[in-house]
């Protein structure tokens, strides 16, 4: 019998198929499944019908069906107070550790420095600090009277807010941001060290050839050969930056006033202060869908760009 | 299926199954435990208990001992398991306790816990045996009625403490600008107007939580409205033209204080953890704080001493500080005879002088009658004490409604940078005020 006689596609085709129909490997995906299942889907389900009720915790449930998301939008403006802060958050988080940890990584692969391991060792040290305990330090760092920051200003003769950083509504999200840029910067530096690795040399040799610097090497070798891993790292840092919550809640509480109030924050206000347990399910099932929302339209661009 | 395929899915059907079956029996192993503990095992006449508070400093859970050791010299058949949680999450914990069923035999509650467990049956109706047991007499006038105000006629809880929020002050900055304790709001503002002349911070704050500026608030607003007005706010029954004006009255006091300097240029930064170290740099007169900051304020190593919070006038009849009963003991509605009477043995050691004098002298101010003569307290505790005789019981006012403290809190942020009016500020307190409610209502 001759293989030749059936077309290259029918055959791929016929292997797919009979994958797909192989109990064996349903089999032993099943416990992972279930384990999806009972952590994640089931919680999800639960939580989808707890936003259609007004459930404080404790008391029987009532449904009151889709209220509370017409609430969330015609009736709470912290709430419309917090998108607005944390899509200003998922904008400068998807954009400067991105950046921060292209160009790091560019430096530690292609710029010929040494000890590149201890730098790489540096700069994912933040990582590894809890990130509750690294806001709490740096609550302390940002304290105007007792904190190194205003200090080494005070000693350098340049000016800063009286009023302090984080009781400044003006100043909050960024001394907030400042934090989370350095907490997540390595992350990203790793990541991008580690896909940088594996764009080919011969392409830097071609571009050098050609009298590309390394500005241009940068711009038409490393970031093309980086696309998947960039879109990726834009994925993650986006979902990262839409959930942030503990640096929020180790220093500010949302303050001062509403300044610093993001989604997260105000869904456990409302959960877990206030006894709105139905409200603040509806307004994280608006965030999870925010989170899809935009996960999707990243995918989607990258797939139309290939 | 070839023999190493068919091995592995053996193998791993065995796992899920005993996995399975592992899971179901330690599910009905806890079941029977806890039906055995709610149960007691009256048979064998040893009993638990189980008992929780928010109170987890390691200076209250060590007098909590041995409390608990006084308890087992006339109870050695009860064993009392105690398991503090922190008070930021103590109301949750509760929650998920009574909620799945295991809550605890004997819990602390204030009174918002209290409504919130007691509404759904949760708490067990003590009133006869307050009654029986002659607690009310043990106990301060009005104590226990205090601590049980939303249930008027029933008891649910008893206290043993209250919660007095007092203004403490720099000795040494008094005593050189010759100043004395302010009886009057006049006499108050004279004394922060000469400070701050002076070159001192008059009054310390931390502005990331505004303890400092809500209470004086509170205190201001039982100056100024009427006690049927406030316990109408407190009990959301609603607010009173009397009591909206002294409300944006105190707002705007407390507004006219910042806008006057009286607080540190950067208390927008500071937390409220921090005031105590920077009460310790020697610069600041005066600063609120509850008489659970007495070892703090003590160990700042500045002379300090302590008053009331001041009348509106020397005339007023009555002088109400925020000073509310610090919590009290509940007993879970599913406790048995046997067990509810151990408990309520439990609760009446609190009322033996020996572990009064022994809570007084860790710092807290009993609800108890007792003679605390010979009790060995610290200048600063006895100071607390002397400055709130003569004063009446005041509630927490951002206890009112769940998330009350933030919303105030926040419009006074909002207030320190002038993104609002005391005006707006109140406006905003009252349409989210009205918005709890009705969501603690229910509705």
């Amino acid at each position: 019998m001759r293989q030749a006689a059936i077309p290259r596609q029918k055959r791929t085709f016929k292997r797919r198929s009979a994958e797909k129909t192989n109990p064996l490997a349903y089999l032993f995906l099943l416990p992972a499944f279930a384990m999806l299942a009972f952590f994640m889907i089931w919680p999800a389900l639960q939580t989808f019908y707890i936003s259609m009720t007004n459930w404080d915790g404790i008391s029987p449930k009532k449904f009151v069906g889709l209220q509370n998301y017409i609430h969330l939008f015609t009736d709470e403006p912290m709430f419309l107070q917090a998108i607005k802060n944390t899509l200003l958050w998922v904008v400068g988080g998807a954009t400067i550790p991105v950046g921060l940890g292209l160009v790091f990584a560019n430096f530690l692969v292609r710029g010929n420095i040494r000890f590149t391991k201890w730098f790489q060792m540096g700069f994912f040290f933040p990582q590894i600090i809890s990130s509750v305990i690294a806001a709490v330090i740096w609550k302390w760092i940002y304290d105007p009277s007792f904190g190194p920051l205003s200090a080494i200003l005070d000693q350098l003769g340049i000016g800063r807010p009286v009023a302090g950083w984080l009781g400044n509504p003006d100043l909050v999200m960024y001394a907030l941001f400042v934090i989370f840029v350095w907490g997540s910067f390595g992350y990203t530096t790793m990541l991008f060290t580690a896909a940088l690795q594996g764009v080919d040399t011969q392409l830097y040799d071609a571009a050098n050839i050609d009298g590309c610097g390394a500005w241009g090497q940068f711009r038409h070798v490393s970031i093309p050969g980086l696309r998947q891993t960039i879109t990726t790292v834009v994925i993650l840092m986006t979902i990262g930056s839409f959930s942030v919550f503990d640096i929020v809640m180790a220093t500010t509480k949302g303050g001062p006033g509403y300044s610093s109030y993001v989604i997260s924050y105000y869904v456990y206000t409302q959960g877990f202060i206030v006894n709105r347990l139905g409200f603040a399910a509806a307004a994280s099932i608006v965030l999870t869908l925010f989170v899809l929302l935009v996960s999707r339209t990243i995918i989607w661009i990258r797939e139309r760009d290939q | 299926m070839s023999k190493a395929k068919a091995a592995l899915l053996f193998g791993s059907l065995s796992v899920m199954l005993v996995s399975v079956v592992g899971c179901g029996s330690n599910a009905s192993n806890a079941g029977d435990s806890a039906g055995a503990s709610s149960g007691a095992s009256s048979g064998s006449g040893k009993i638990t208990l189980t008992v929780t508070s928010s109170m987890t400093d390691e200076a209250r859970v060590n007098i909590m001992n041995e409390t608990i050791k006084i308890f087992n010299q006339t109870h050695p058949n009860v064993t009392i398991q105690y398991s503090p949680n922190p008070w930021s999450e103590y109301a949750q914990s509760l929650k998920l306790a009574f909620n799945s069923g295991s809550g605890q035999d004997i819990v602390y509650v204030d009174d918002t816990m209290q409504q919130m467990l007691q509404k759904n049956n949760y708490l067990m109706d003590i009133t006869e045996d307050v009654k029986s047991r002659g607690w009310i007499d043990k106990e301060v006038d009005g104590a226990i009625d205090f601590q049980n105000a939303r249930t008027p006629g029933k008891y649910y809880s008893v206290p043993y403490a209250t919660a007095p929020v007092v203004v403490y002050y720099n000795k040494d900055i008094f005593s050189k600008l010759n100043l004395t304790a302010p009886k009057t709001m006049d006499e108050f503002n004279a004394i922060l107007a000469k400070v701050k002349e002076a070159g001192y911070v008059p009054m310390e704050n931390g502005g990331m939580s505004n303890n400092s500026k809500m209470w004086s608030v509170f205190h201001m607003l039982y100056n100024q409205a009427p006690m049927d007005d406030i316990k109408k706010f407190y009990f959301q029954q609603g607010i009173t033209p009397e009591f909206e004006k002294a409300f944006v009255a105190a707002l705007n006091q407390v507004n006219d204080w910042q806008k006057s300097g009286y607080y540190r240029k950067e208390d927008a930064s500071i937390d409220g953890a921090a005031v105590p170290t920077y009460y310790a740099k020697g610069q600041s007169a005066m600063v609120l704080g509850g008489n659970w900051d007495i070892p703090t304020y003590e160990g700042t190593n500045v002379p300090t001493g302590a008053f009331a919070f001041p009348q509106q006038d020397a005339n007023s009849q009555t002088h109400p500080i925020v000073n509310a009963t610090d919590g009290g003991w509940a007993l879970n509605a599913k406790l048995s005879d046997e067990k509810k009477q151990a408990a309520l043995d439990f609760i009446d050691t609190f009322m033996n002088p020996d572990v009064v004098k022994l809570w007084y002298e860790g710092g807290s101010t009993p609800t108890i009658k007792a003679d605390m003569s010979g009790a060995q307290a610290s200048d600063l505790k006895k100071e607390v004490d002397q400055a709130i005789q003569g004063t009446q019981m005041g509630f927490f006012l951002d206890n009112a409604v769940p998330g009350l403290f933030d919303i105030i809190n926040k419009q006074l942020q909002m207030m320190f940078f002038q993104k609002n009016t005391p005006e707006q500020a109140w406006e905003e307190i009252k349409k989210e005020y009205d918005k709890l409610s009705a969501a603690a209502q229910g509705q």
